[in-house]
């Protein structure tokens, strides 16, 4: 956000919790994460899995070819195989894990193949996880480019 | 992430930093962004020039209206003005600053009338800053929906 040409109304709100509420708890968590990472980055597909709350809530943006919303573990599978099942390659990089009082935002680089098409999308995503005694009980993938994975897919 | 009967060739990679995390540089690095966060709701005009590297890296998705890639100071500002110009009305509330590393990563609600139709976007953003001995080096806002952005301005 910079200065002139501001729109005809502008407001900016913060309601950044205060910093001293990153507690150690938030700390395991990002270590819990990444070792969820490690242990899928080594063959265990499902060890993220594993730290979901039964109630937990999964989002996609709905201009996604595979987006939604799902409310637990199971509707949840149901909609990230719907996912992998857009995709013939899917190559994931998560390049850097950071906290925040009761959230975890993986940065990921993501590059996909569509199975429709053969056509790649390439781009940074950040997957946002909020966690409650140690479980997620939120998850929201936030992509580059909706419009750049549609178009990838043959949908635009 | 879990394996389906339609799982794609999947591979997952960590580049994460080892001992990265919240680290004295990264609680300094998160503040910097919430000072800025501060000042600009203050109305600081000089807010913006003050936060950023003078070869500061902006981008935008491409999809986007007024998307695009800019490097400097000038160049930056210049792609903001075009992303002020598109809405006559733009809300943005700070929800959560997390931080890693060199990395802050802000948690967003953007809610946006465009100036073109008058249509409401409304959507969490990730704005990813990449931050080097103090200033902003890379700038990075990742959009919930680009193409529910492009429909909004009537793009698509």
């Amino acid at each position: 956000m910079a200065d002139n040409v501001e729109p005809t109304s502008f407001s900016l709100v913060v309601s950044v919790p205060d910093e001293g509420r990153i507690s150690d708890t938030v700390r395991a968590d990002r270590e819990a994460v990444l070792e969820a990472y490690r242990a899928m980055a080594a063959g265990d597909n499902d060890a993220l899995m594993k730290m979901l709350d039964p109630n937990v809530t999964f989002h996609q943006a709905p201009g996604l070819p595979y987006g939604g919303e799902a409310e637990g573990v199971d509707d949840l599978l149901k909609l990230v195989g719907t996912m992998f099942g857009t995709w013939s390659k899917l190559h994931v990089d998560v390049m850097d894990v950071a906290v925040g009082t009761d959230v975890v935002i993986a940065y990921l680089m993501l590059d996909g193949i569509s199975r429709a098409t053969g056509s790649r999308y390439v781009g940074p995503t950040c997957e946002l996880m909020r966690l409650r005694d140690s479980k997620i009980v939120e998850w929201r993938l936030m992509y580059w480019d909706t419009y750049g994975v549609r178009k990838a897919c043959g949908l635009a | 992430m879990t394996g389906t009967t339609e799982s794609p060739q999947f591979e997952l990679v960590l580049s994460v930093p080892k001992g990265e995390g919240m680290t004295d540089t990264a609680r300094a690095n998160r503040q910097l962004i919430l000072d800025y966060y501060i000042a600009r709701k203050k109305g600081d005009p000089d807010a913006f020039g003050r936060l950023v590297d003078k070869d500061v890296a902006f981008f935008q998705a491409s999809s986007l209206p007024y998307g695009g890639e800019a490097s400097g100071v000038e160049a930056a500002q210049a792609l903001i003005r075009s992303m002020y110009a598109t809405w006559r009305d733009l809300r943005v509330e700070v929800l959560e600053l997390t931080a890693g590393g060199d990395l802050v990563i802000a948690y967003l609600m953007l809610t946006l009338v465009s100036r073109a139709t008058g249509g409401r976007y409304h959507g969490p953003t990730a704005e990813v800053f990449r931050i080097r001995d103090g200033k902003v080096v890379q700038w990075r806002p990742i959009y919930w929906d680009t193409h529910q952005v492009r429909q909004v301005c009537g793009v698509v």
